[in-house]
């Protein structure tokens, strides 16, 4: 019963793009002009006049989809149109120019025009790549949740590290500070390499150390001297110390307990960043599409009324 | 020293005494009103500051000199006090009566005080509020023992005790718990007199342990402990419980066990009561008048509660002792009412007219008749009008006075109909359902008709045991042969009605098991359920019914044992048919055993390709699960397609002064289908079950809304179970402007959350309207960009899904 956009009514508007598509092509290949095909024909104007048209077209979009009130149709209908005819656009524009290019201002109107549906088409990438990953990550939780449920296992850890030592207290508190939710753009869109690799380095120990302990209180020895030369985090060689000082099993209990809410709150950690690289890609490519498209218009007036003092 | 004599006494200046005392002083009639207390209305009064007095009921016109409309408690003291002064009412307080003696012409008053009042004619006017019930233990008038709360914000940080189980004590004790410590002590197990709301709130504040709750617990003795006692605390309440007794150490205790008559004092006035039983009132004459000539009681001690009531009373008592005759108030409504009735003259004969003509009423009295009628209203339709409409959603009730309406069994065919006949009625099938109309009927030829509102009508059938016992049966009749049996005449299936039986079960409650002996036939009248199979020892729902269908037909038909369970999916109303007398029906309609063959079939196919399906099944049961089943429109989110840009609300906030009335990220989700929340327009809606000045309705099109005499109680957020109801002030804030905020990025953008800073204006309550008033329905499915909101019937929904 949902519909999304882009099958809106069965593909009506990428029907309709391709209609005009077609049709342009069509007309461009059997136009025979005095001068090679160029912006000054009768099909020049014809196909530069339908282009402009729908550059203004396809921009008030962003007026229509804000007007909540008073209008009888979807603006999914109107994004499934949006999307379409302007990547119709392209080749409107593209045998409007007549492959005439140069360092002008009509190129660069032409080549704002790329931009913009480029930028218009990564975005489209997003709303149909994203949505279900995002779901599928969210796993029922709302980031809100998230959030909360990681500063309640933070608490929890420090109350649990508190009654190892001292030492693991300190430890635990600095990675509580040390977590980092959101940030700047770049890495919110594609995460800090640096803290991923350290991540992946700490998961990898983690799940080693747990191992150990969990061996360890099964009574099997485990090799300590591993676990002391292994290259880790303050966790792990805590972890270490603990287990080769000879420690009680009701203390060993903690710290595996310790381990499994740490590992608990790196992968809420982890949901909770991949959730936030979710929402800023499928928002950031507005940040060039919209300035892109006032830059077009700016760039399209003029070639416009420069057109008209070549007359 | 004795007074001259004066023409009437009054006793108690509150609103009956006032009215009285004014209507007096307004037409000359020498009198006093005589007043314990030192103010007017001390009942009202003693209400918190701001309270919202109803004026129920509200079609009853008010006659009286003073004014009296809904309002805060301020403005109508304030006009009542500027009344008594405008008309020079002859007033005194501080002055408690003890005792009448006379007959009448010449009444003697004693005061306390020793000063007394003589007088021709006396109005007793006391109300109950004066005599409070106590705790009746040992200590039960210690300081810090009280019967009354004016403001709850007064104490902080004491331990308080509330003693009592109505809605005084509830509000009262959630009213304190937000600054002390509150323990409640209930004699019962349960908050039974409670109203649903305050039910909720308690039980809710209970469970979070914003108080403590005593069950089966009654005072033995209060204490008052040394003022400088170590625990700190002022009283020791010694407590009766199941278990024996224990003591509380508190600071306070509250008891609100409610009012009763003054029946020491009133009986030493000569007056007799009807019964033994503490909370029964003296009979009175249609006059007013007492069993004691010219000893008259209004009001609350004559049984009439509601304040509109007691006024009208105050200034009808004076006519009658002045000798003047007077109809009662809602004469005239009554009269224009009747006046659409041709050939009936006078008030009283049109009323006897109609318990006549409708078998329906024979068991009410003249005056639950008058209280039912003024909530009617009298339709002569001309022929051929339509009443109803199929498919609506209106909810009003029909009885036939005169003439005949035509059922029209096809909707599309005007001239396939049937009659009803005057003395039956029409309607109950939305009315008990809550589902759209199940037929159009046209009046007929010079038909008059009695429209009653839903709850009037609700009211009248939870009142009178024989109401409600034909209406059961016409609807279990009509039931049955409309959604099974058609081609049955309806005298035969009167039979069938008799051996029938009405089941109720709470949501989730079995209505049969699979392997059970299929010995019956139910057909849903409200609610919806789920039919499940078992497949590797659990239940599989394979569909989704709501009221109008039956099921456990193929049991029936096969003589087998039941092949599936079905289970309540909200709380739901059966009509359990039984086998044996069904099968004879069948015996002697072979077409109807065919039709229901039929169905049978095409079920079992859809149930195996549901079974296989297994995500669909899912999906039903998710949705069930949500409420979704007692829903007619549904808001649903395809998470598939849902960029999470939040236009829906911010559509909903642009066309509804600035408050979206949906949370698109709260609420559950299964398998990319999120239920946000968001009213779903329940059948039978939550919201509507206590609303004073019934606010909330239901247009023909499903939509529930909430009109503007919405007095912001909050009844109705507290009642829904979806948490989709806010109170917000109701104010158009500025909205910006679209190109204002895109060229020059001033003010807010489109859809920003604005609050209307309008201080004077008292919140209420908002919801969902479905955008009723906009071209192109719901503003947020119209603004999502990807098409990932929808509103739909989940009933559509989940058949679409199978």
């Amino acid at each position: 019963m949902h519909e999304s956009f882009v099958s809106y009514r069965n593909f009506f508007y990428l029907k309709l793009a391709l209609g005009l598509c077609a049709l342009a092509i069509l007309a461009y290949a059997l136009h025979q002009p005095v001068d090679p095909p160029n912006g000054g024909t009768w099909l020049g104007y014809t196909l530069g006049t339908i282009g402009a048209a729908l550059i203004g077209w396809l921009a008030w979009f962003g007026v229509r989809k804000r007007r909540y009130g008073g209008n009888t149709t979807l603006v999914s209908a109107w994004l499934s149109a949006h999307v379409y005819l302007g990547g119709a656009l392209l080749v409107v524009t593209t045998l409007h120019s007549g492959f005439q290019l140069g360092w002008n201002v009509h190129t660069l109107a032409y080549a704002l025009t790329w931009l913009v549906v480029v930028t218009g088409f990564y975005g489209l990438y997003t709303y149909v790549a994203y949505p279900s990953a995002m779901t599928a990550n969210r796993g029922g939780m709302t980031r809100e949740q998230m959030i909360a449920e990681i500063a309640e296992l933070d608490r929890e850890c420090l109350q649990l590290a508190d009654r190892v030592s001292q030492e693991a207290h300190q430890v635990v508190l600095r990675s509580i500070e040390e977590t980092v939710l959101g940030g700047p753009v770049l890495e919110q869109l594609f995460g800090d390499p640096a803290r991923r690799s350290a991540s992946q380095k700490l998961s990898q120990g983690l799940d080693e150390v747990r191992r150990k302990i969990e061996a360890r209180i099964a009574r099997e020895v485990p090799d300590l001297s591993e676990v002391r030369d292994t290259e880790m985090t303050a966790i792990g060689f805590l972890a270490g110390q603990v287990m080769s000082d000879g420690a009680g099993p009701e203390r060993l209990e903690r710290v595996r307990r310790l381990f499994d809410l740490i590992t608990r709150k790196r992968a809420l950690v982890e949901r909770a960043q991949r959730d936030i690289q979710y929402q800023a890609r499928l928002q950031c490519w507005l940040y060039a599409h919209v300035p892109l498209t006032v830059g077009l218009l700016v760039a399209l007036s003029i070639h416009i009324v420069s057109v008209f003092f070549y007359w | 020293m004795a007074q001259a004599r004066v023409k009437i006494a009054i006793v108690g200046a509150g609103p009956g005494g006032l009215s009285a005392a004014a209507r007096a002083a307004e037409t000359g009639t020498s009198h006093v009103l005589l007043e314990a207390s030192k103010q007017l209305a001390n009942t009202i009064f003693r209400y918190q500051k701001g309270k919202h007095v109803m004026a129920e009921p509200a079609v009853l016109p008010l006659r009286a000199s003073v004014p009296f409309e809904a309002g805060t408690r301020e403005r109508i003291l304030a006009g009542w006090q500027d009344g008594v002064q405008r008309h020079g009412v002859n007033m005194r307080y501080g002055a408690e009566v003890t005792r009448i003696a006379g007959r009448q012409g010449d009444f003697t008053l004693a005061l306390a005080g020793g000063d007394e009042v003589r007088a021709e004619a006396v109005v007793l006017a006391i109300g109950l509020q004066g005599n409070l019930r106590k705790l009746e233990v040992p200590g039960d008038e210690l300081p810090y023992v009280q019967y009354q709360l004016d403001d709850p914000d007064e104490y902080h940080d004491e331990t308080i005790v509330v003693v009592g189980a109505g809605d005084a004590a509830i509000e009262n004790a959630l009213a304190l718990a937000g600054h002390n410590s509150v323990i409640v002590l209930n004699r019962r197990d349960e908050f039974a007199r409670a109203k649903e709301g305050n039910l909720k709130g308690i039980l809710r504040a209970i469970e979070t342990q914003a108080l403590e709750c005593l069950y089966g617990a009654s005072p033995a003795a209060i204490e008052a402990l040394a003022p400088k006692d170590p625990s700190g605390h002022r009283l020791r309440f010694r407590i009766k419980t199941r278990e024996g007794e224990t003591e509380v150490l508190c600071d306070r205790i509250i008891g609100r066990l409610g009012a009763l008559p003054p029946r020491k004092f009133v009986e030493s006035c000569g007056i007799r009561f009807p019964s033994e039983d503490l909370s029964a009132v003296p009979a009175v004459s249609p006059r007013y008048e007492s069993n004691v000539p010219g000893l008259y009681i209004i009001g609350a001690l004559a049984g009439y509660p509601l304040i509109k009531q007691c006024i009208n009373q105050g200034y009808e008592v004076v006519e009658f002792i002045c000798g003047r005759e007077v109809a009662p108030a809602d004469e005239g409504l009554l009269r224009a009412k009747f006046a659409r009735i041709p050939g009936l003259t006078g008030v009283d004969q049109a009323i006897e007219y109609i318990g006549r003509r409708l078998p329906l009423f024979a068991g009410l009295t003249p005056l639950q008749l008058r209280e039912f009628l003024l909530d009617s209203e009298i339709r002569t339709p001309a022929p051929g009008e339509l009443v109803v409409q199929y498919n609506d959603y209106t909810d009003t009730f029909f009885s036939i006075l005169r003439g005949q309406v035509d059922i029209r069994l096809d909707p599309e065919d005007p001239a396939n109909t049937v009659p009803l006949a005057a003395g039956k009625f029409f309607g109950e099938m939305s009315l008990i359902s809550g589902r759209r109309r199940a037929a159009t009927i046209a009046a007929g030829r010079d038909c008059v008709l009695i429209e009653t509102p839903r709850r009037s009508m609700n009211k009248l059938i939870q009142s009178v045991e024989s109401v409600r016992r034909a209406i059961d049966e016409t609807f279990l009749v009509r039931a049955i042969k409309m959604q099974i049996a058609p081609e049955v005449p309806e005298d035969e299936l009167i039979e069938v009605g008799h051996t029938a039986s009405i089941r109720q079960f709470a949501p989730g409650e079995a209505l049969f098991k699979e392997g059970e002996p299929g010995d019956s036939l139910h057909l849903i009248r409200s609610g919806s359920v789920t039919v499940a199979h078992e497949v590797g020892g659990r239940e599989i729902v394979t569909a989704y019914l709501p009221s109008g269908n039956y099921v456990g037909e193929l049991a029936l038909l096969t003589d087998s044992p039941r092949t599936a369970t079905v289970r309540a999916a909200v709380a739901t109303e059966t009509i359990r048919l039984h086998g044996t007398v069904f099968k004879v029906l069948m015996s002697v309609y072979p077409e109807l055993e065919a039709k229901l063959k039929e169905k049978a079939q095409k079920r079992l196919r859809d149930s195996a390709r549901t079974r296989g399906g297994g995500r669909a099944s899912n999906m039903i049961e998710f949705l069930v699960e949500q409420g979704v089943g007692e829903a007619t429109d549904v808001l649903l989110i395809d998470e598939a397609l849902c960029v999470h840009c939040d236009n829906c609300e911010k559509a909903c906030a642009d066309t509804h002064d600035g408050t979206s009335l949906l949370d698109r990220e709260a609420g559950p989700s299964f398998a990319h289908l999120h239920v946000p929340t968001s009213c779903r327009h329940c059948e039978h809606p939550h919201c509507m079950k206590d609303c004073p000045p019934d606010a909330i309705h239901r247009t023909p099109d499903g939509e529930v809304y909430i009109a503007d005499n919405c007095i912001g109680c909050g009844n109705c957020q507290q009642n829904c179970p979806y948490g989709v109801i806010q109170m917000a002030v109701k104010g158009s804030p500025k909205k910006a402007s679209l190109w204002q905020w895109l060229l020059f990025g001033r003010g807010e953008a489109p859809g920003t959350e604005v609050h209307c800073e309008e201080k004077s204006l008292a919140k209420k309550a908002v919801k969902c309207d479905m955008c009723k008033d906009q071209r192109g329905g719901p503003a947020c499915v119209r603004a999502c960009p990807t098409g990932a909101a929808i509103r739909v019937s989940p009933q559509d929904f989940m058949a679409m899904r199978r």
